[in-house]
């Protein structure tokens, strides 16, 4: 039993994400 | 272009061996009626390259992703099954900004605000899914502000 820390290692992964109706943007701003 | 984070990405499989996502048009995959385990991408590591930019015109977020990204610390030592899954999918992300805080929408009329979402499909919460490919490690010690301590 001890602390272990995970991690995930990726090889060139490529997402495309879509977002609904806010520019990314203009949320950024009101934060 | 606001500079963003390391987004927020959370990675499914089954829980069972025997239940597999479906493969649909687009090269995509879809969870049926059955439990998943998985990961979330929360931190990156000095042995990793990401990007994310933003597109205005289609309304997109391209993000890019090499080498090991921290998930999360656990006093679990059961983690054998973890380490042996090798692929996994996603269907959408949260994005934080700079300083790592999860980039908010604007009050809805009950004055709450939600993390803004992006998916993998335009408008759908149906949960079609990426095939993504990976590999999963357990490192002894805590990762801590981009340390492993």
């Amino acid at each position: 039993m001890g602390n272990k820390a995970i991690f995930i290692t990726f090889f060139n992964a490529k997402f495309i994400f879509h977002l609904f109706d806010a520019d990314i943007d203009e949320a950024m701003k009101k934060n | 272009m606001s500079k963003l984070g390391v987004a927020d990405i959370s990675i499914d499989w089954p829980e069972k061996h025997s239940d597999k996502f479906l493969h649909i048009p687009g090269d995509l995959y879809k969870q049926g009626n059955f439990s998943c385990a998985g990961v979330s991408v929360t931190d990156i590591t000095n042995d990793a390259d990401y990007s994310a930019s933003h597109d205005p015109i289609t309304n997109t977020v391209s993000v890019l992703l090499n080498g090991e990204f921290f998930c999360i610390n656990t006093i679990d030592d059961n983690v054998k099954s973890l380490l042996k899954q090798n692929h996994g999918f996603v269907s959408g992300a949260r994005f934080r900004d700079a300083k790592g805080k999860l980039i908010k929408k604007s009050k809805d009329q009950w004055g709450m605000t939600n993390p803004l979402e992006a998916r993998i499909v335009k408008n759908s919460y149906e949960g079609e899914s990426q095939k993504i490919e990976f590999k999963i490690t357990a490192k002894d010690g805590t990762f801590n502000r981009g340390q492993l301590v």
